[in-house]
């Protein structure tokens, strides 16, 4: 009696408690479901970006423009820029940011992703041609040196360190020296000594510059002065988001020449 | 023991927390420096007052060639330069050194040259110069080269000089081409040979004793072979290096001028050899391959070679390292319909060479790594045969000029290894090309 009581009293407190268990798997399924979802697209996200950090173009034509014509182009005001950016270079190549890019080749593999890469290059190349001179980007001399005049899908690939976001933070401080290579010059008596200096300096986020200290001094007061000249009279772009904390702290600190 | 570890820990972590991520900003560019140079010609009459300007105006051409380097001020604006000059009153005017040039006569005449460094407020260099008229250039040209040094701590181009090929005196289909050298200035050009025949290819020693060129020698025999000769610059002399059938040309010299490398096809392909001068004999195959290979640069130190070789089935640019021979080729060039005369800049770190582009051939720089690849010239004729200067900071080249439809003219020019224009160098001589820079 007992038994069978406690047994319909068992039943609908089991099949609650059973319910509630159920529930609760369900609830803990779609949870680890979301939380790998979300990984499983981190981590793809930070490939695309390693990769695209690391897409080397191949030149196919030579360089129409010559130097001299390359160093009178203007730097147009941050302009974002175009495939153009992705090229052949020593440096970690600066590629541009173009998030939405990103999300329509997410489902995309490798392979294709790359060819897309390449195609999208030579139509855009295509189109700059017949409107060369007005529309020529011009923001990345030394890029556009070796680029030569057509672009397509190089083959090399070099992986990048840390993650993409540090990428990200990478290229910034690529663009450092371009910024200031125009104010850095010297005449020929203090070039010949192979002097050696490093300025510390402290950005704001939107890249205005609060101070540029000396760190290592050349020893020599002209060299140094002319260092932290050509820091001053530099404008620095935006600092990427989540570093800013690094430009406030001075962590950046500029080698001239290394 | 422990503590060690931890003040160990705890000085990283400190590090860690500054995390400072050091940029290289990279080589500066070139400020130009404005010198000045004040001479004090009284007591000076005549012939002497004549090779006494002179002196001070090559010194002022030399400074001047090296453009967005040094600017030289105009004379009628140069300020009164002494022994003791007012350093401030020369550094507000923007000058960096000053020079002083005074004139004593002593049998013959001597420029005394003080140069004065004017941010440190002292003299830099006290020279001494011969002035006569037989030895005006070179002991002008010794003295600007010394004041360049001084000031930055390198040679310059002012004692080069360059060896071309012209085509004065020929007739009619009569191609007469003769070999000649020049200061690197254009001036002092002095004829070489005079074989009435057609001149190819020179290349010059190292020392500058000796200078290797092909000939083909216009006889009434029907073989026409384009035979390597090398020119004594001592004796005047010319020998004969090389008759091997086909190809005896674009001969270099190898570091310490006792070898060349040299283009021979006796056997039926194009291949690169070394030959000895002495012996006169190939002690060495650089190329092996199928492909013909032609054209050698050998860098200064002898550790590179870059050629051109067709095995890609186009005329491209291979780098050797020499020591290792056909296993360390690598190619530098992708591009081009057709790349030709690969030369190297004296420190092996690029290379010049001429491409065809738009109907015409143009000169075009590479990194020997075959990384930036950048074009020199454009709208400028047709533009062939790149040399580096000694101090790798000009090309000369010929360029050809079309005048008309059956008449063109071609001359050597040099520009900076920017691209920057220096100017037509020879003149007068017919059509001049295959410039060849003292190193």
């Amino acid at each position: 009696m007992s038994e069978r009581l406690s047994g319909e009293h068992g039943l609908s407190f089991y099949s609650v408690q059973s319910f509630f268990v159920h529930l609760s798997l369900v609830f803990l399924a779609l949870i680890i479901g979301k939380l790998s979802w979300d990984k499983v697209q981190d981590i793809r996200n930070e490939n695309i970006q390693l990769v695209q950090n690391s897409v080397r173009v191949d030149m196919v034509a030579m360089p129409e423009l010559t130097i001299k014509e390359l160093k009178t182009y203007e730097e147009p005001v941050s302009e974002p820029a175009p495939a153009e950016e992705v090229v052949k270079k020593e440096e970690p190549p600066v590629v541009a940011d173009q998030p939405e890019f990103v999300e329509e080749k997410k489902k995309q593999d490798f392979a294709s992703m790359l060819k897309n890469l390449s195609q999208k290059k030579v139509e855009e190349k295509a189109a700059k041609k017949e409107k060369k001179k007005d529309s020529f980007d011009t923001s990345k001399i030394n890029k556009l040196v070796a680029a030569g005049n057509k672009l397509s899908a190089g083959a090399a690939l070099v992986g990048g360190e840390g993650s993409a976001a540090q990428g990200e933070y990478a290229r910034y401080l690529g663009t450092i020296p371009e910024a200031i290579k125009p104010f850095w010059k010297l005449p020929s008596y203090l070039a010949s000594q192979d002097l050696k200096a490093r300025v510390r300096i402290f950005i704001k986020e939107d890249g205005t510059l609060i101070k540029a200290q000396l760190y290592e001094s050349s020893g020599n007061e002209e060299y140094d002065q002319r260092a932290i000249d050509s820091v001053e009279k530099a404008r620095f772009g935006r600092i990427p988001q989540g570093f800013a904390a690094k430009g406030l702290a001075g962590e950046i600190v500029l080698g001239f020449p290394l | 023991m422990k503590f060690l570890t931890l003040f160990i820990l705890l000085m990283s972590s400190n590090l860690m927390a500054q995390n400072l991520t050091i940029v290289a900003v990279g080589e500066a560019g070139v400020e130009a420096s404005l010198v000045a140079f004040h001479a004090n010609y009284s007591s000076l009459t005549g012939a002497d007052l004549k090779v006494a300007k002179d002196f001070v105006k090559i010194l002022r051409e030399d400074f001047a060639f090296y453009k967005g380097t040094f600017e030289v001020v105009n004379e009628s604006k140069t300020p009164e330069i002494d022994s003791s000059p007012n350093y401030e009153k020369l550094k507000s005017a923007g000058i960096t050194f000053a020079g002083n040039v005074t004139f004593r006569k002593d049998g013959v005449l001597y420029a005394n040259v003080q140069l004065h460094d004017v941010n440190a407020g002292k003299v830099a260099l006290l020279k001494d110069a011969l002035v006569t008229e037989s030895k005006l250039r070179p002991s002008a040209h010794e003295t600007a080269n010394a004041l360049f040094k001084t000031v930055t701590g390198k040679d310059s181009v002012f004692e080069s000089q360059i060896t071309f090929v012209c085509d004065k005196g020929s007739r009619g289909d009569n191609i007469v081409k003769e070999l000649y050298i020049m200061d690197f200035d254009g001036k002092n050009v002095k004829r070489l040979t005079n074989h009435g025949g057609v001149v190819m290819s020179p290349a010059i020693s190292q020392n500058r004793k000796k200078i290797l060129y092909s000939l083909i020698q216009q006889t009434r025999s029907k073989s026409r072979n384009n035979n390597l000769y090398v020119l004594d610059m001592d004796t005047g002399n010319s020998s004969l290096v090389s008759s091997r059938s086909g190809i005896n040309s674009g001969a270099v010299f190898m570091p310490g001028d006792k070898s060349i490398a040299l283009t021979l096809s006796h056997t039926g392909n194009a291949e690169i050899y070394e030959v000895s001068l002495a012996s006169k004999d190939i002690i060495g195959t650089l190329t092996k391959h199928s492909a013909p290979d032609v054209d050698p640069s050998v860098n200064v130190d002898g550790s590179k070679m870059a050629f051109l070789s067709g095995r890609a089935n186009k005329a491209e640019i291979y780098i050797m390292d020499l020591p290792g021979r056909e296993k360390n080729t690598k190619r530098i060039s992708y591009v081009g319909k057709f790349n030709a005369t690969p030369r190297f800049s004296p420190d092996g770190k690029e290379l010049a060479f001429s491409s065809w582009l738009d109907n015409r051939f143009d000169i075009f720089r590479i990194g020997s790594d075959g990384h930036n690849l950048v074009r020199l010239t454009k709208d400028f004729g047709s533009n062939e045969d790149p040399t580096y200067s000694n101090d790798g900071q000009f090309i000369a080249f010929a360029s050809q000029r079309v005048l008309s439809r059956t008449e063109a003219v071609q001359n050597v020019y040099i520009m900076t290894r920017d691209g920057e224009m220096i100017g037509q160098i020879t003149e007068g001589l017919g059509n001049c090309q295959s410039p060849r820079w003292t190193k």
